[in-house]
């Protein structure tokens, strides 16, 4: 896998969880303020979801199953990530190694 | 079906009261009216009070009403056991667990029938018009919203943290899936890698979740 493909299963990893954030804050009660910024919400989720969705199936045509699924692991790295630059959530040792195990096993995916 | 239960009530109280009367002790026969409600020949207001068929016992046009009373009581009872039947077929079919199941198996389906139909329907470039009736494609956007809507309905009872982690085996299902259905080869790195993949996201699931539910 080139650097260029691997930066697009990021990408299309990433819309997946942009999309999953923003249609839960449109769905929560807190962002029920005004109706606009839930429509936006909604908007900004299905456009990430479905942007997300047709990359993946670029990527599904060029690669095997078996070896694409794996990346989707990496979503939760993200999700970590996203934690610890938005919330500013601590990044404990545990989360730490599982982050690092995901990796690896990205790795070794990707090197098959 | 009713039948049975009702007379068999009633046969068992009309034979007590025949008992009662051939017995020759006072005291015996005073216990016997007394739970019977006979008093010399008349049935006191009191007795009917608490007698449940409302009337005396050895009247058999009571009898069978009384009959036909439980006999109704018993086919209602019989049709509240065939709903209470019918709901809890359907809550197990509604069970949070099995949903949560149904919803890692409609993954791994959605996604096996995206790669096939993207291999055998699917024309590049992507705008082209006969994408549109490419049905794998629409059967795995199908299969999509069907595990969204299990999940959803899964994590209105199991915790996020515990659906989290058995969505961990998404992982594992999706490569058998692809071995099994799309004749995929499976060398022995790609297996260490999967397992590890999904070793991670099952112990990354308690941070996962705390996320998820801060965002």
């Amino acid at each position: 896998m080139t650097l260029f493909f691997f930066c697009l299963v990021v990408f299309s990893v990433a819309c997946s969880v942009t999309g999953q954030i923003f249609f839960k804050h449109a769905m929560s009660d807190q962002s029920m303020s005004t109706r606009t910024r839930r429509r936006l919400d909604l908007a900004g989720g299905v456009l990430a979801m479905t942007v997300g969705f047709f990359t993946w199936l670029a990527l599904l045509r060029r690669f095997d199953l078996s070896y694409l699924y794996p990346f989707e692991g990496l979503d939760r790295v993200l999700l970590a990530f996203a934690a610890w630059l938005i919330l500013k959530e601590k990044m404990t040792r545990d989360l730490w190694v599982v982050v690092i195990l995901i990796c690896i096993g990205t790795a070794f995916v990707a090197a098959s | 079906m009713g039948w049975p239960h009702g007379l068999t009530l009633s046969a068992s109280k009309n034979l007590r009261a025949a008992r009662c009367v051939d017995d020759s002790g006072s005291a015996e026969q005073a216990q016997c009216e007394k739970s019977q409600g006979i008093r010399g020949g008349r049935v006191t207001e009191s007795d009917i009070n608490q007698n449940p068929y409302q009337g005396p016992l050895l009247n058999p046009e009571s009898a069978m009403s009384s009959v036909t009373k439980k006999q109704t009581e018993s086919d209602n009872f019989l049709a509240e056991c065939a709903e209470e039947t019918k709901e809890s077929r359907e809550s197990r079919f509604f069970h949070p667990y099995l949903q949560l199941f149904i919803s890692v198996v409609l993954t791994a389906v959605s996604q096996i029938l995206l790669k096939i139909g993207v291999d055998t329907q699917f024309v590049s470039p992507w705008y082209t018009t006969s994408n549109l009736f490419a049905f794998w494609i629409w059967f795995g956007i199908l299969a999509i919203i069907g595990s969204l809507f299990s999940w959803l309905f899964a994590l209105k009872s199991v915790p996020l943290i515990i659906a989290f982690n058995l969505a961990a085996t998404n992982h594992i299902m999706v490569a058998i899936g692809s071995w099994l259905f799309l004749g995929e080869t499976i060398s022995s790195q790609r297996r260490i890698g999967i397992l590890l993949v999904a070793l991670g996201v099952f112990f990354v699931g308690r941070s996962a979740a705390r996320v998820e539910e801060r965002l």
